[in-house]
């Protein structure tokens, strides 16, 4: 059964490197916001997900649930999904704006930085 | 709590100057107070070190290898020292007029924030706590590439982003899988359970996922494409400060990972990452000699100089990591130095691009001798640090049998003189195209100057009295590798 | 620089004075070689730690280089003196000058190999800086780069022998290294490191194939080439080997290589001396000729050899430099350097000519002159040893061009019919009129100077030949047995002069075969770097992200699969059970739906619903699984991202189609894919370390008094993670501000319809919100909840007005500007951490205090700031995208 688990993870990274090398601008953000997600799931596999047990004290007594998940799992979980997000929210932004001001969203065209090459032998033209 | 402050300082100073952010002026002042509080403190912290030897800390007061630990050993400290230093000097380089970073309210926050995040990264012990100061640098890093704000810039942090975000995730996933199979995150519980002989096999495995992201983060060959598609786009003291340290975070790593935690590494493993380096050195200095822009020419060479760090890490032994730190303070100083030169060149001569300057040598003779300083260092040239540096590298490759490995190290010196020496003959020598160009003598130099000078006296510094540094070096190092069978 | 400049005829100006220095090192050396009997030496401490002090030590052959270097150098600042009368910034060249001379003295005292060294790689570089003096001149400018090259090359591989040589005798020191010749044969490194010693010295001192670089290098002012080019550095790589000799001299690789190299380059360098017509580039031609023989004298086995060496090295010495003052004189007096023009000019410069003639005859070895002497002695040591015929007219040849040169210089230049444009010519300056006469006549071959010099060039002879019998050297008889080589070197010689035109024109037509010369190589390898730096920087960096993005995978990919073989390709050993886990099998079915459905889908509203159904799966599989903090922190980041990315959706245009290499790319994402799984199914046959788990789970209550043992382990145990990762979100927010705020104006716009009953709702809807969220920080120690959750309430409830009433009504209820708010969020939870540093903890440990209220006593503590410093930032950073955001919104987009 966690089997399944392991190849549904297997599958998001697959799917999340594949989009992330596509020439559309969108589908590389989203597919490292798929990988991002697929990763977090490395993560919490980590704790082995054996139990259904939440790794709350119950109110009335003051021991440990039996069995209960991986709590350091849960929390590393946690705070790589909020720095994913914090990366991704600013990925998307940036994406957007780049997309405007380049009036293209093929990661090709991405051009400005890399100045042309003319001969094949001498170093690009001239840049500011 | 002095452990602490690489840490601390910064984050404070960045988190107070989000608050001037309506009061130019008084954030600048700040930003400067705090890097200089951040220096005296790394210096206390280096000379407390250089005397106990290591200090540790458990945060939140819970034992270990519960808590967190931040560790500071004379490694840590020396490149503590250094990076406080360098983001000092930057600051001042920045009220200067040679390709300042543009004025908005967020530059010092952000520069602040990558010194907190470099203090973090170097003094943690903790792998999951390293990931989380790894965030923080990239996501300060995309704060500074798009201040430019023009299409260049976001282009290249697009392109940043991209790349550092896979390494990132591997990074992440080998620490997953790590904690999944060892269940411990501090590095001294990791060097423990890594012997354990049920996981003791599948350590390689660990390893190398975890060395192939710092290999990402470091720019080695061929994970590299997202350096020379950035750096270039940052103006001077930012390029200095970013190009000086954050590719040294994952070399530093590195060496901290293969010297303390994974002990029984079998030896292919530095074969293949000595090999990597060596595809290293030679392309970022064959990257180099393509180029004509300054900047582009010194971000590949930050690649090359990582291709000797990472050699010093592939040598595994401490004499080897001795002369790796040596190296690392040497070229972080020189890089940082040639990057704010550049600076100050571009606003002499008008451009980057050496086809269009000239003839500095006669009109500004103080840039000159800097930067002959400054380039000879990194080329290797006695008795500049950089031979100090190449000369402890080499003689440990030759002494551990690695003769291919140190004798592409010097061929590589000789490329590196090369380029060195076209910037001379086209920046300096050369007259100028347009010959009323220099007579223009730029306002506000200055605390370019000063910040240069700053630089440059280290450099020499070192070079022609390296004693107490080497001395440095190789106690920093004593019992790394020990135990292990490179 | 013409001499009928009249400014040209004054005394000596304040370059000459510069003199006293090298002339007080001299004077101090010969009262020491007179008092003080050698060897001298000395150590000062450098760098222990590394083995490298300053040793230095003085016996006879570096002392006769000193005396060479102080002598020629003291004559070399008086003559600069005048040469640069008129020259701006000469004082840097002085300098530098001074530089040099240092760094020769340092390199032929030196004892420590890396003392050596380095001041080896000093004369490089000065000289470097010497010759590219008239920098603004392209040629001089490419001469000075290509001697750094060939020079600085050469001696990156000298440093690479010196520390093979360190290995194999375990010691730095020259004299014992000299004296290891048993213990380095030995050694199987042996042939490797002499080639590279080999490479060092013989790009110093021009040998074949790296001579090319000497006679370009006569761009530099004349008393640079003097000194450096003729006297003193181009020697230095004889000295080494010189050095060395008493250690390899029996090795018949050292023999062959020197003797060969040696003949190749004096027979070589003379046959191109015919095909220059500048004069100081037939000198340095020449120059490079004596050195070669130099060379092959060294190699020879013979004890005699030893003492040929020293007097040549210093005859010539003494009559090479004189020739380059004379070249300089000629120069600045006439303006031209060309033997096409320059003839009949000794009646016009009577003192040169008279210099020129001196030196000429001790460069053409006639009697009375001191290169007679050295000739004899040469002669005497080939004799001795036993040499192949072809070296051996090779040598005659040699010695007869030398003849030939002499006469071009001292001769043709100043007899014969001069041409009527040099009416004009004046001697010049008494600067530069003394230096060539004093050391022409200090090559002569008086009473006086043998018997000071001839001890000392014995004793040096005896360094490279220890124990053995070096022979004498032979006072000056006209009438002796050796008088025999000379007559006959002396008539070939003639005949070279005679027919110098005949043998110039000739070989000018054999000029094509130049490229195949040792100049060419090194050019073709200079011009070759560009092409390959072009090839491979354009290969690899090509500009498209796409491709660095499948060089980065592949090579994870590859290097992650090196890791594994490194490894032994372990193999999971057993796989999962989790029998009845059917809740996770649906969870996982959604992930895999939505993973597989997203690269298929071309439509961006789509695609991104399929991300988010794989979002919405991971929370489901996170609730099953015993996580409902992560589930409803997942499920509400998901959705948070969601509307995020459709908001921004339509910036992004129509989704256009392509043309990928979907083939490679498909195949990088399955290998990705099946490595993941690999790893994941290893991870998991490998035995669980429950240790800190339950560790956490165990002091979560007692210690911390949490009963949310993932709160505590976020807020408590592990607090400076989630310090950083709430500083990660307000960075986040600050890297983007620039990014945001170009997004459009503050004003509010009026084209959103306004929904009146929302709007009578909305305002209360946010305090209950607000309420909500409060109510979920303070229960997260002990159940579900938590800052974070906390705060994505608390920004949800932002969004909702800035929605209904805009983002100006919005922001004015957050309690500060949002980034201040996410900073001093951060701010807060630092400073949380700092009342346990009062009481003499750690950062971040968190005080408990009880508060008497009621019944029971109501817990405070810094933990509640903590998790209140984690909202406020959330809360802060977000609200900062959100309202930018529906900002543009507004723009009507």
């Amino acid at each position: 059964m966690i089997l399944w688990v392991l190849m549904a993870v297997s599958i998001a990274v697959a799917a999340g490197v594949y989009l992330a090398l596509s020439r559309d601008l969108f589908r590389v953000v989203v597919g490292l916001a798929l990988l991002g997600a697929a990763v977090n799931l490395v993560v919490f596999a980590a704790g082995r997900m054996a139990s259904r047990t939440p790794p709350l004290l119950a109110a009335a007594s003051d021991a440990p649930a039996a069995a209960a998940a991986d709590p350091l799992a849960q929390a590393l979980v946690l705070t790589a999904i909020v720095i994913s997000f914090a990366l991704l929210c600013f990925a998307l932004v940036l994406g957007a704006r780049l997309r405007r001001v380049s009036g293209s969203d093929d990661v090709r065209a991405q051009r400005a930085a890399e100045p042309a090459a003319v001969d094949p032998v001498k170093p690009p033209e001239l840049e500011d | 709590m002095l452990v602490l402050s690489p840490l601390l300082v910064p984050l404070l100073t960045a988190l107070l100057a989000v608050a001037l952010v309506r009061h130019p002026r008084a954030q600048q002042w700040l930003s400067v107070v705090g890097a200089a509080v951040l220096v005296l403190c790394a210096l206390a912290l280096a000379v407390q070190v250089g005397a106990a030897g290591r200090e540790s800390v458990a945060l939140g007061g819970w034992p270990l290898p519960y808590a967190i630990e931040f560790v500071v050993d004379r490694l840590s400290a020396a490149l503590v020292v250094i990076g406080a230093v360098l983001g000092l000097v930057v600051l001042v380089y920045q009220h200067s007029s040679a390709d300042p970073a543009p004025a908005s309210p967020m530059l010092h926050p952000l520069v602040h924030g990558l010194l907190a995040a470099v203090g973090g990264a170097f003094l943690t012990a903790d792998l999951f706590n390293l990931y989380v100061w790894f965030e923080l640098m990239l996501m300060v890093v995309l704060g500074l590439l798009v201040l430019g704000g023009g299409r260049r810039h976001l282009e290249a942090a697009f392109k940043y982003f991209a790349l550092n975000m896979v390494g990132t995730l591997l990074f992440l996933a080998a620490v997953a899988l790590l904690y999944g199979a060892t269940g411990q995150l501090n590095f001294t519980a990791l060097a423990d359970a890594a012997r354990h002989p049920s996981v003791h096999g599948a350590m390689p495995v660990y390893l190398a996922l975890l060395a192939v992201a710092f290999l990402l983060k470091a720019g080695a060959f061929p994970l590299f494409c997202w350096l020379p598609a950035s750096y270039h786009t940052l103006p001077a003291p930012l390029l200095a400060l970013i190009g000086g340290l954050v590719t040294k975070v994952g070399v530093y790593v590195l060496l901290r990972l293969s010297g303390q935690v994974f002990l029984d590494t079998p030896a292919a493993f530095y074969d293949v990452l000595g090999w990597i380096a060596v595809i290293t050195m030679v392309s970022g200095v064959l990257g180099a000699a393509y180029h004509w822009d300054l900047r582009r020419i010194l971000a590949f060479h930050i690649i090359s100089q990582i291709g000797y760090l990472l050699l010093a890490v592939a040598l595994a032994s401490p004499g080897a990591g001795a002369a790796g730190l040596f190296f690392l303070v040497h070229n972080i100083l020189a890089k940082a130095a040639l990057f704010l030169i550049a600076g100050i060149i571009w606003r002499s001569a008008g451009h980057y691009d050496l086809r269009r300057i000239g003839g500095l040598y006669p009109a500004r003779p103080l840039l000159a001798l800097l930067f002959l300083v400054a380039a000879f260092s990194l080329v290797g040239v006695p008795p500049s640090s950089g031979f100090w540096g190449k000369f402890l590298l080499v003689q440990q490759a030759f002494e551990a049998g690695r003769y291919a490995w140190g004798g592409f190290a010097l061929a590589v010196g000789a490329l590196t003189l090369y380029s060195m020496v076209k910037i001379w003959l086209e920046g300096f020598w050369k007259p100028h195209p347009d010959a009323d160009r220099l007579a223009i003598r730029a306002a506000r130099l200055e605390p370019a100057y000063s910040a240069v000078l700053v630089l440059v006296g280290l450099l020499l510094a070192l070079g022609l009295y390296p004693q107490p540094f080497v001395h440095y070096a190789q106690l920093a190092t004593v019992g790394f590798w020990a135990g292990g069978t490179p | 620089m013409r001499s009928d400049d009249p400014e040209a005829r004054s005394g000596p100006v304040s370059g000459s004075w510069l003199a006293v220095l090298p002339l007080g090192l001299f004077a101090a050396l010969v009262w020491g070689l007179a008092a003080v009997p050698l060897p001298w030496h000395g150590t000062v401490s450098w760098v222990p730690s590394l083995g490298v002090n300053l040793d230095w030590r003085v016996d006879a052959l570096p002392a006769q280089f000193l005396l060479l270097i102080t002598g020629i150098g003291t004559v070399v600042f008086l003559y600069a003196g005048g040469y640069l009368a008129h020259t701006p910034r000469a004082g840097r060249l002085y300098g530098v000058l001074l530089l040099f001379m240092a760094a020769m003295i340092g390199v032929v005292s030196a004892d420590h190999l890396l003392v050596l060294f380095l001041c080896w790689e000093l004369t490089s570089l000065t000289s470097f800086f010497l010759v590219g003096f008239k920098h603004t001149d392209a040629a001089a400018r490419a001469s000075a780069r290509q001697a750094l090259f060939v020079t600085l090359g050469g001696g990156l591989a000298l440093l690479a022998a010196f520390i093979l040589f360190h290995q194999i005798t375990g010691s730095w020191s020259l004299h014992t290294i000299a004296a290891s010749g048993p213990l380095l044969a030995a050694d199987p490194r042996l042939p490797a490191a002499l080639a590279l010693l080999f490479i060092g010295c013989f790009t110093k001192s021009a040998q074949f194939p790296f001579h090319f670089w000497l006679p370009n290098a006569m761009s530099a002012p004349t008393p640079v080439s003097a000194y450096l080019h003729s006297a003193t550095m181009v020697k230095l790589g004889i000295y080494l080997l010189a050095r060395l000799d008493p250690a390899f001299n029996d090795l018949l690789i050292w023999e062959a290589v020197l003797v060969g190299v040696g003949t190749l380059t004096a027979v070589w360098a003379a046959v191109l001396a015919l095909r220059e017509r500048d004069l100081k580039r037939i000198l340095a031609r020449s120059t490079v000729s004596a050195l070669g023989t130099l060379t092959l004298l060294i190699g020879l086995p013979n004890d005699g050899a030893a003492l040929a060496v020293i007097a040549f090295l210093f005859a010539h010495a003494l009559y090479k430099a004189p020739l380059f003052f004379v070249a300089g004189n000629i120069d600045h007096a006439t303006g031209t350097r060309s033997i096409d023009h320059l003839m009949g000019l000794r009646r016009r410069m009577p003192w040169t000519t008279v210099a020129a003639v001196l030196a000429g005859l001790s460069m053409a070895g006639l009697p009375l002159s001191f290169g007679y002497v050295a000739k004899d002695v040469v002669g005497a040591a080939k004799s001795g040893a036993d040499l192949v015929v072809v070296v051996s007219y090779g040598l005659l040849f040699v010695n007869a061009m030398a003849v030939a040169v002499a006469a071009v210089a001292a001769i043709r230049v100043f007899w014969g019919p001069m041409s009527p444009s040099f009416e004009k010519v004046r001697e010049v300056s008494w600067a530069m009129r003394l230096p060539p006469l004093l050391i022409a006549l200090a090559g002569l071959e008086f009473e006086f100077l043998p018997r000071f010099i001839d001890p000392l060039l014995i004793q040096a002879a005896q360094v490279m030949a220890p124990g053995a019998d070096v022979g004498r050297l032979a006072v000056s008889h006209p009438f002796g047995s050796g008088f025999t080589a000379v007559e006959v070197t002396l008539a070939i010689g003639v005949v070279l002069f005679m027919f110098w035109e005949r043998l110039h024109r000739w070989l000018g037509r054999l000029a094509h075969l130049d490229r195949f010369g040792p100049a060419a190589v090194f050019d073709a390898l200079l011009g070759g770097l560009p092409r390959v730096a072009a090839w491979h920087t354009r290969t690899l960096q090509h500009g498209a992200l796409d491709g660095y993005l499948r060089l980065t995978v592949a090579a994870l990919l590859a290097l992650g699969a090196a890791g594994w073989w490194v490894a032994g390709f372990p193999w999971p050993s057993t796989y999962p059970a989790g029998a009845g886990r059917w809740d996770l099998v649906a969870a996982a079915t959604l992930i895999a739906a939505g993973a597989v459905a997203a690269p298929f889908l071309r439509d961006r509203l789509a695609l991104l619903m399929a991300v988010g159904l794989v979002g919405y799966g991971s929370a489901a599989l996170f609730l099953f699984a015993g996580a409902p903090d992560v589930a409803f922190t997942q499920f509400a980041v998901e959705t948070a991202l969601v509307v995020v990315a459709s908001a921004v959706l339509p910036r992004y245009g129509r989704a256009l189609r392509y043309a990928e290499p979907w083939v490679r790319n498909a195949l990088l994402a399955a290998a990705a894919g099946f490595g993941t799984f690999v790893l994941l199914a290893g991870m998991f046959a490998l035995p669980t370390d429950t240790s800190l788990a339950g560790w956490f789970a165990a002091h979560s209550l007692p210690e911390a008094h949490g009963r949310n043992v993932v709160n505590v382990i976020l807020v408590d145990f592990r607090a400076l993670d989630t310090l950083g990762e709430i500083t990660v979100v307000l960075f986040s927010a600050l890297a983007a501000w620039p990014l945001l705020r170009g997004l459009g104006h503050r004003e509010r716009g009026v084209t959103t319809p306004r929904a009146v009953m929302l709007e009578r709702v909305a305002g209360a809807a946010y305090w209950i919100m607000l309420a909500a969220a409060a109510w979920l920080l303070l229960r997260g120690h002990n159940a579900p909840g938590g800052g974070f959750i906390a705060a994505l309430v608390a920004v949800a409830a932002t969004a909702l007005i800035a929605i209904v009433y805009g983002p100006l009504p919005a922001r004015r209820r957050l309690p500060l500007r949002p980034v201040t708010l996410a900073a001093m969020g951060v701010l807060l939870a630092l400073l949380s951490g700092l009342p346990g540093v009062v009481t003499g903890q750690p950062f971040l440990t968190h005080l408990w205090w009880t508060v008497p209220l009621g019944g029971a006593g109501f817990k405070l503590s810094t933990v509640l700031l903590f998790d209140l410093g984690v909202f406020f930032a959330v809360w802060g950073a977000l609200a900062a995208y959100v309202l930018a955001l529906l900002n543009d919104r507004e723009e009507g987009t």
